[in-house]
């Protein structure tokens, strides 16, 4: 079948712009990152939650997170650094959001950080969590590694073993699973000020320009 | 052109056109880079990793190419019956076939994790290379 010089233009004129249009669509919906839903009761702030920071502080930084999350960990270092340059101004609250999918030592930290929280010392825990990763994350079994950080905070060891053991800090884990998942979020860090959506949190300077606004804002 | 062919083709038109859409939006994430864990698994270790270039070229980016290729010789065979595209299309889908088998590979054994969108142009591939072989077939009963 023999097709006329102007059937062939269009023939190719059409397939190179349709996949044209294909591919800067596709270009298009793979750069719009995933935003989260604003916040609304789920991120309304209880005596349940492990917070740090003035009560009285005008911007208050919900984060979920997972200790094996190598962006959390830097997250976390932002968060020390907010405090640090805002004390009055901005309280921290971390909430649990171990992705056991990929990360499968990730809910057992977070149970040795809701044992260390029944003996007061949850950003202890918090902050040798994320400054030992090297260590637990690979291991097998990251129990006996949980209590040595035990031991080094001067926390009661037994006490934090059969806490650990009978999984203590589960409801509490589930319940921010449960808003993580109401919220809609796509992974860790997610972050947000006084209950709306933190976008870009890669770089501190990124973050801490967006904190200023909402404190000036309040 | 034999009906059949005719089909042959249009399937590698179809199932060239879902790895390239899924190439370029692994292209466009390696670029990005990741800004966090994501619970859909595995994407950023395995695009992350060292093995997600290749002499400074992204393997999305190369994959986007290979699928460019494999619609543009249809469409040309499509067009002029060229006989050089029927080669092409016969006989490049096997060595996509085999790269994915080593990315697979790397993904499982080497860096450990999977990753979805990496996984579907591995399947891709697999389908183009098996129609590349029916292919052969029909056009050596010609």
């Amino acid at each position: 079948m023999k097709h006329t010089k102007e059937q062939r233009i269009l023939f190719w004129l059409g397939a190179l712009g349709l996949l044209a249009i294909i591919i800067s669509t596709v270009i298009q919906l793979a750069s719009t990152n995933n935003v989260p839903l604003t916040g609304g009761d789920t991120l309304t702030i209880s005596t349940n939650d492990r917070i740090k920071g003035s009560s009285n502080a005008k911007v208050t930084i919900v984060e979920y997170s997972d200790f094996e999350c190598p962006f959390c960990q830097k997250s976390s270092s932002y968060m020390s650094q907010l405090l640090n340059d805002y004390p009055d101004d901005v309280r921290i609250v971390y909430r649990y959001f171990p992705l056991t999918s990929i990360h499968p030592n990730a809910y057992d930290a977070a149970l040795a950080a809701e044992a260390a929280n029944a003996q007061g010392k949850f950003w202890e825990m918090h902050d040798l969590l994320f400054a030992k990763t090297d260590e637990w994350t690979k291991a097998p079994n990251p129990s006996t590694i949980f209590q040595n950080y035990a031991e080094e905070l001067s926390l009661d060891k037994e006490r934090f073993r059969n806490d650990m053991l009978n999984k203590l800090g589960k409801d509490k884990i589930e319940s921010d699973l449960q808003t993580a998942d109401d919220l809609k979020l796509r992974g860790t860090p997610s972050i947000f000020a006084n209950g709306q959506p933190i976008e870009n949190s890669s770089t501190y300077e990124g973050l801490k320009r967006q904190i200023q606004t909402y404190v000036e804002q309040n | 052109m034999s009906n059949k062919i005719n089909k042959i083709i249009f399937s590698l038109i179809a199932i060239a056109s879902i790895g390239m859409i899924d190439a370029v939006y692994l292209t466009v994430k390696h670029y990005e880079g990741s800004i966090d864990c994501s619970i859909i698994s595995g994407c950023q270790e395995v695009l992350g990793s060292s093995y997600s270039e290749f002499m400074g070229i992204p393997l999305a980016l190369m994959g986007v190419a290979y699928y460019l290729s494999i619609i543009f010789l249809s469409l040309l065979f499509i067009d002029s019956e060229n006989k050089y595209a029927l080669l092409g299309l016969k006989y490049i889908p096997s060595f996509g076939f085999l790269f994915s088998l080593w990315l697979v590979y790397l993904q499982i054994f080497v860096i450990g994790s999977i990753c979805q969108y990496c996984m579907l142009s591995a399947l891709s591939s697999t389908v183009l290379f098996v129609i590349s072989l029916s292919l052969i077939k029909k056009s050596q009963n010609e």
